[in-house]
C-alpha cells in the first residue's frame, strides 16, 4: 500500500488525513488516480513529499512509501 | 555555534507572554549578549466576506516542519553571528489577539540579532508545512493563505 497523508485545504476536499492507495508504478500515476477519485484537487496548488522530501520530479514508487499532499504553507 | 539535534518547535495552543517574559529572563545569566530581537506572531480578527475570525486552528506536518527549520537553523547560524535562537509555534486553536509565532534571537550586538530575527521569519513562513484554519464566529471556516 501507498501512504497518502493530505494536509490544510485538502483535507476538506478528500475528507480525512491520511487515505490508502493500493501500489502503483510511479508517483505520477498514483497521483492522477487521486485525482480521479477527487477531481477538486485537480484546480489545487500543492507540494508533494516522498518520505519526508519535498519532490518535484516523477519517481518510482515502492510499498509502505508515504506521500504528503501540502498546500501553500500559512504557518505565523 | 551550531546545533545538531532537531528542537521541537511546537507548542500545543497559543503561546502565553508569561513564556517570553521567563524567555528574556533566562538570558540575564548570559553576559556576552549585547541585543535580542524579538518577532511575535498574533491571529489577526480579519474581516473575509462580512465574517469575522474567531480564532485558528494550526496544523503541521509535524516531521517534516521539524526537519525544515532544523535546517533554517543552521543555515541561520551560518549566516549571522548569534549567540542563541529560539523559535516556537503554536498548534490547535490559537484565538484571535493571542500569539502564535514565538522567534527569538541573541547576539552580542544590534544589526545581527535584528537581521537575523527578520531572515528565520521569513523562512520559517516559506519553508514550514503548516497550515491555518481560519474559524469564524459561526464555525464556518476558511483557510488562511499568507502575504
Amino acid at each position: 500500500m501507498i501512504h497518502i497523508h493530505l494536509y490544510g485545504e485538502l483535507t476538506d476536499i478528500v475528507g480525512k488525513e491520511k487515505i490508502e492507495m493500493s501500489s502503483f508504478q510511479s508517483l505520477r500515476k498514483c497521483l492522477d488516480a487521486l485525482k480521479e477519485e477527487f477531481p477538486s484537487l485537480n484546480s489545487k496548488v500543492y507540494r508533494v513529499a516522498l518520505n519526508n522530501e519535498i519532490i518535484d520530479e516523477d519517481v518510482q514508487l515502492k510499498q509502505g512509501d508515504i506521500i504528503a499532499l501540502m498546500p501553500p504553507f500559512a504557518g505565523g | 555555534m551550531k546545533r545538531k539535534e532537531p528542537k521541537n518547535i511546537f507548542l500545543d495552543g497559543a503561546i502565553s507572554p508569561e513564556k517570553i517574559a521567563d524567555s528574556i529572563a533566562h538570558h540575564q545569566v548570559k553576559t556576552n549578549i549585547g541585543a535580542h530581537d524579538i518577532f511575535l506572531g498574533q491571529v489577526r480578527a480579519d474581516k473575509i466576506d462580512g465574517k469575522e475570525v474567531k480564532a485558528i486552528e494550526y496544523s503541521a506536518n509535524i516531521e517534516l516542519a521539524l526537519k525544515e527549520v532544523h535546517e533554517i537553523r543552521e543555515a541561520t547560524f551560518e549566516k549571522f553571528d548569534l549567540t542563541c535562537m529560539h523559535i516556537y509555534h503554536s498548534l490547535g486553536i490559537v484565538n484571535a489577539g493571542e500569539l502564535c509565532l514565538f522567534v527569538f534571537t541573541s547576539s552580542a550586538h544590534r544589526n545581527e540579532a535584528m537581521e537575523a530575527c527578520r531572515y528565520l521569519v521569513e523562512e520559517i513562513k516559506a519553508k514550514a508545512p503548516i497550515f491555518g484554519k481560519e474559524i469564524f464566529q459561526d464555525d464556518t471556516h476558511v483557510w488562511k493563505v499568507n502575504k
